[in-house]
């Protein structure tokens, strides 16, 4: 009886299990489990730290100081190598600071309103694409962390290897590693303290900005309907269309100013952004072709006079073959 | 020291249990350091609120406060939606993409004239895998060419990636958090 009343307890744990996780075994639940402790940990903790940012063959190291307080973030990023660059986030509007170009980008990130029937229920989701397992432990900047790892599951992706502070869940290490293995990119804090800051000053912008400095609003608006003009035949297997936007982009330092339309599409952990704008006759000769910059593929391409831009932390071809597939409706 | 400062930030998360909230509430009293760091939530829980506050000290304000109203700090009395509780995937990604923007601004060069590099990256006639990464020969781009695609990308990228309908939640939480300290 009592052994009966046992299976029950499991069989009840493995059915919330299921409700939550999807498909998952107890091994993966558990795996999945520090995932969702990482993103707890991102909106709930204050801490601050130096980390490295390495992607080929250049490393800068940074400082952040990040502070969850009512609910609310605030962080700073301070680029501490190179020229001084600082990027300061209050909840969802994003500064980035350039004092080198006297340029202030203000962005907006959107709230999360577009597409609600197309997004993934879980973190189950993600097991369809990428093998999850824990893979051991390390010390990372002076704290013990757990390994978990994602390779992918087909060539449309990289993985994702994170390293995980024990107690906090806070992410110290994360590596990005294309289909051999090799690394494409690695973020790691070298030194990193829990808590909030002792003083609010730090999370000003060092920058002190002049008024001949130019500030760039990115101005955006919700363009569902808009863009059903475009068909996306080769969509990436696992990647959902997050949202579409219209968005003003100034290109020839401030010169021109086009109206692009932009698509967010995501795996859960990888992004595809697709810019597409009319060309004007005047406008110069886009350099097509697929280029990469860090770990992110860019593809270009000319389709019936508008340009198209695809982006994303993906394989070039992957890109290239998810770009090819856009075309005008009814062409 | 240190688990008294993430007491005070789980307090000013409103999840702190009841016992150690009193715990910590009369530390405060006593500790400076702590006195500062709470200072220093409430200004910036105003900043955040847009509520641009002149007073820089605001020690006597918030003493004032403790003394007339300890009952706020009761778990009890702070309406959290259940919903906040959980951790939609995206907060995962952002934790590993808000980085990422840095990233980007790290990689692009230091002179504000010179060009960013770019990698080309020749496509093989007949790949037998997506993943085999092909010639690359240098190219150069003038760097504001992409760089607002770029960063829309990132910072987009890092709110998108995975959505869940709790960011209403957290949005409209964050709206209506005026009401706590």
């Amino acid at each position: 009886m009592k052994k009966c009343a046992l299976w029950g307890v499991v069989l009840l744990v493995a059915l919330a299990g299921r409700s939550v996780w999807g498909q998952a075994t107890p091994g993966q639940q558990d795996t999945l489990q520090w995932l969702q402790r990482v993103a707890a940990a991102g909106q709930q903790l204050s801490y601050s730290g130096t980390f490295v940012y390495r992607s080929g063959g250049q490393s800068e190291t940074s400082r952040i100081v990040h502070v969850s307080a009512n609910g609310n973030q605030l962080e700073k990023l301070e680029v501490l190598d190179g020229s001084p660059r600082e990027v300061i986030r209050r909840n969802d509007e994003v500064k980035c600071y350039l004092p080198d170009s006297r340029l202030v980008i203000v962005e907006q990130r959107s709230a999360r309103r577009a597409f609600p029937a197309l997004l993934p229920a879980s973190f189950a989701g993600l097991g369809e694409h990428y093998l999850i397992r824990k893979s051991g432990r390390a010390r990372v900047a002076g704290y013990d962390s757990q390994i978990v790892r994602l390779e992918p599951r087909d060539a449309w992706r990289y993985g994702h290897q994170f390293w995980i502070e024990q107690d906090t869940g806070l992410l110290l290490k994360a590596d990005l590693f294309d289909g051999r293995g090799e690394s494409l990119e690695t973020l790691a804090f070298t030194e990193l303290r829990m808590g909030a800051p002792a003083s609010l000053d730090i999370l000003k912008p060092n920058a002190i900005q002049k008024p001949d400095w130019q500030v760039r609003q990115a101005k955006t608006r919700d363009a569902r309907g808009e863009e059903s003009r475009w068909l996306f035949r080769a969509e990436l297997p696992g990647f959902r269309r997050q949202a579409v936007m219209r968005r003003n982009i100034e290109q020839d330092g401030g010169k021109v100013e086009q109206d692009v339309l932009h698509w967010v599409f995501s795996d859960g952990l990888a992004a595809i952004s697709v810019f597409i704008n009319a060309l004007s006759p005047s406008h110069e000769k886009p350099d097509i072709g697929i280029h990469s910059l860090g770990a992110i593929s860019i593809v270009k391409r000319v389709v019936d006079g508008y340009l198209v831009v695809v982006m994303g932390d993906i394989p070039p071809l992957a890109a290239q073959h998810f770009a090819e597939g856009i075309e005008v409706r009814g062409k | 020291m240190k688990t008294q400062m993430q007491d005070l930030s789980t307090l000013f998360d409103g999840e702190l249990e009841t016992a150690a909230a009193r715990r910590i509430v009369k530390a405060v009293a006593r500790d400076a350091e702590l006195r500062d760091a709470w200072q220093a939530y409430v200004l910036i829980g105003e900043q955040l609120r847009r509520e641009d506050s002149a007073a820089t000290d605001l020690t006597a304000a918030v003493m004032t406060k403790l003394r007339d109203e300890p009952v706020i700090l009761a778990p009890g009395n702070v309406v959290r939606p259940e919903t906040q509780r959980q951790h939609p995937l995206w907060a995962l990604a952002a934790s590993v993409a808000g980085v990422a923007v840095v990233g980007w601004l790290a990689l692009s060069s230091n002179s504000p004239s010179s060009t960013m590099e770019y990698r080309m990256a020749a496509v093989p006639a007949a790949p037998t895998s997506v993943m085999a990464t092909a010639t690359v020969a240098p190219a150069t781009l003038p760097r504001s060419d992409m760089r607002e695609y770029l960063l829309a990308h990132q910072i987009q990228a890092a709110t998108f990636r995975l959505g869940d309908s709790t960011e209403h939640v957290r949005t409209v939480t964050l709206a209506g958090s005026s009401s706590r300290p």
